[in-house]
């Protein structure tokens, strides 16, 4: 018997509609959870709904909208009688491989806008049901949040940011019996990984982290390891499994990791190349699920 | 002689009129920079400025404008020929401690956007002159982007997207010879620290933590700190010092601090505390509204 259990509880997923949110809503749900698939694309949504099955529902809200958000609270209380359970999983990959210098200022402010303010937006409307009836949260960071951010730093700074979002969010329920959960994923096979890795300059990635940390697990996994730390209230969730040691060893470990980093002259040349004339004129922005 | 000579650089410094802003600015003034003290208030960074004396000037601009920040490196360059040196330093605490449920949005979104988006338009008006004149960078976060951000999370969130950002900075700016740094402060007794410290649920959370954290600093140390560190190009600055130690095991200690809190009584109380004032001075707001 899991400490939390999902069945009959009633469950937000947002950026629902494919990818680590699809498949978290279609994992409670199979545990007998009812679940509101919230997405940017009411058709998308819907259709994600659909395969689900029943006691599921798509809606179409921005993230970045809190009175959208709210409306979809309000929308999935009306027809489950409640909500027990939210997961703030929308979020956004920064659409080039720029530095500070040379993003344009604009994306780099829209990716904190999904990823920070759209956590924050989508926990305020969720709250207030989530808290009365000792329900759960979960966050979703990402091992970014303790992973240096050069060539992406909106989407490390606003990870990071969401971490601390998290275990603040924990502390401020538990004692009142409802719950959080930080959740940090390495490289998932959604179409957002795929997109980044499709991005010029995109291959530095690859070159300079060790083949292990570059392997992705498939939704599925990443989905199944959320549902899982909802049922134990876990504070951390990670996937794969070994990023807990890399997390645990975070602060010993990145000096010395941003250290040679300056001097690596993969990244040197990474670096000089996003900032060269012309560089990511061939991105194309893309919303991750 | 340091790796890094401030004597006869220029440095900018958002936040400068008062406390570690100005401690830093004064003592790289001291050490032979040209210094721009940026604040918003007009009047309290001109006196800051006079203070300093010559090759001091006061500019006021709000960190949440990004065209009031380049004005005011341009007004920089143009007084002192360029900027070498900048320090994204404003920063507010969380106008009430309370909950992420009862906490006011636009009060919470305010932190953010002073102290988080503050760094960034701060960082991105100055990068083209310190990246050419391969100059150093600090952004300030705090222990805060360590600790637990319970009842103050718009601080710790920012905070931490500080730390991220001042890293991120680092590594993309070492190609071109510039570089940056992360400054963490523990509890420097500045005006923003007396006023958290004046608040009711604030004392109780004081109860669940050591006694040697909550040692006030002062600004001349905190702002020695930061001098140090960039005379070094050093990546991280850690004012008090153990704090060094602390962010080193903080992987290790966070989980354990995090789980003792989950189950620890004064934390309750004090968040009970928090939430129960929230309450009162809502409904206390809304009668007011309704009348």
């Amino acid at each position: 018997m899991p400490a939390f259990d999902l069945n009959g509880k009633v469950a937000l997923v947002t950026g629902a509609a494919r990818g680590i949110g699809f498949e978290t809503a279609r994992q409670m749900h199979a545990r007998g959870a009812s679940v509101a698939v919230v997405d940017l694309d009411a058709a998308e949504a819907s259709e994600a709904a659909e395969r689900i099955g029943e006691r599921a529902i798509g809606i179409a809200a921005d993230v970045t909208d809190a009175g959208a958000m709210r409306a979809a609270v309000a929308e999935t209380v009306e027809r489950f009688g409640g909500l027990d359970v939210a997961m703030a999983n929308a979020g956004l990959a920064p659409p080039s491989i720029a530095t500070m210098r040379s993003v344009p200022a604009e994306e780099w402010e829209r990716v904190v806008e999904v990823n920070l303010f759209g956590v924050w937006h989508t926990l305020r409307a969720a709250l207030p049901q989530v808290s009365e009836r000792k329900g759960h949260i979960v966050v979703v960071a990402s091992v970014a949040a303790f992973a240096n951010g050069m060539l992406g730093s909106s989407y490390m700074v606003s990870k990071a940011a969401a971490e601390q979002i998290g275990r603040a969010l924990r502390t401020e329920l538990m004692p009142f019996g409802a719950g959080a959960s930080v959740a940090y994923f390495g490289w998932v096979d959604t179409r957002m990984v795929q997109d980044t890795f499709a991005r010029p300059g995109a291959s530095v990635l690859e070159e300079i982290a060790p083949d292990f940390l570059m392997k992705r697990i498939t939704p599925e996994q990443a989905g199944a390891a959320v549902v899982k730390g909802i049922e134990e209230r876990a504070p951390r969730i990670f996937a794969p499994r070994w990023w807990r040691y890399l997390s645990a060893l975070r602060g010993l470990l990145n000096p010395l990791l941003d250290r040679r980093s300056e001097r690596d002259p993969r990244i040197i040349a990474a670096i000089r190349n996003a900032e060269s004339p012309g560089a990511g004129d061939t991105a194309t922005p893309t919303a991750k699920s | 002689m340091p790796t890094y000579d401030v004597n006869g650089k220029v440095a900018l410094v958002t936040g400068g009129a008062r406390g570690i802003g100005y401690e830093t600015a004064r003592q790289l003034h001291q050490r032979g920079a040209s210094v721009a003290l940026l604040d918003v208030d007009a009047e309290e960074v001109r006196d800051a400025a006079e203070r300093l004396g010559e090759r001091a000037i006061g500019i006021a601009a709000d960190v949440t404008d990004a065209g009031s920040l380049r004005a005011a490196v341009a007004e920089t360059v143009e007084r002192f020929g360029g900027l070498d040196v900048a320090m994204a330093n404003a920063g507010i605490a969380p106008p009430t401690t309370t909950t992420i449920r009862m906490v006011s949005a636009e009060e919470w979104e305010r932190v953010i956007d002073i102290n988080l988006l503050g760094v960034w338009n701060t960082v991105r008006a100055v990068l083209p002159q310190v990246a050419e004149r391969q100059g150093h960078i600090v952004v300030v976060s705090s222990a805060y982007a360590i600790a637990n951000g319970m009842l103050s999370s718009a601080y710790a969130v920012a905070k931490s997207g500080v730390e991220a950002f001042g890293r991120s900075l680092r590594s993309e700016l070492a190609p071109l010879g510039a570089s940056a740094g992360v400054a963490y402060f523990g509890f420097v007794d500045t005006k923003l620290v007396q006023d958290a410290f004046a608040k009711p649920a604030t004392a109780r959370l004081e109860e669940t933590v050591p006694a040697f954290l909550l040692k006030r600093i002062t600004p001349a140390e905190a702002g020695a700190s930061v001098v140090r560190g960039i005379e070094e190009r050093a990546p991280r600055t850690f004012a008090p010092k153990y704090w060094r130690y602390i962010s080193a095991l903080r992987g290790l200690i966070n989980p354990l601090f995090d789980k003792r809190a989950d189950s620890d009584r004064r934390v309750r109380e004090a968040i009970q505390s928090a939430e129960a004032l929230s309450e009162a001075s809502a409904a206390g707001g809304a009668s007011a509204a309704s009348r």
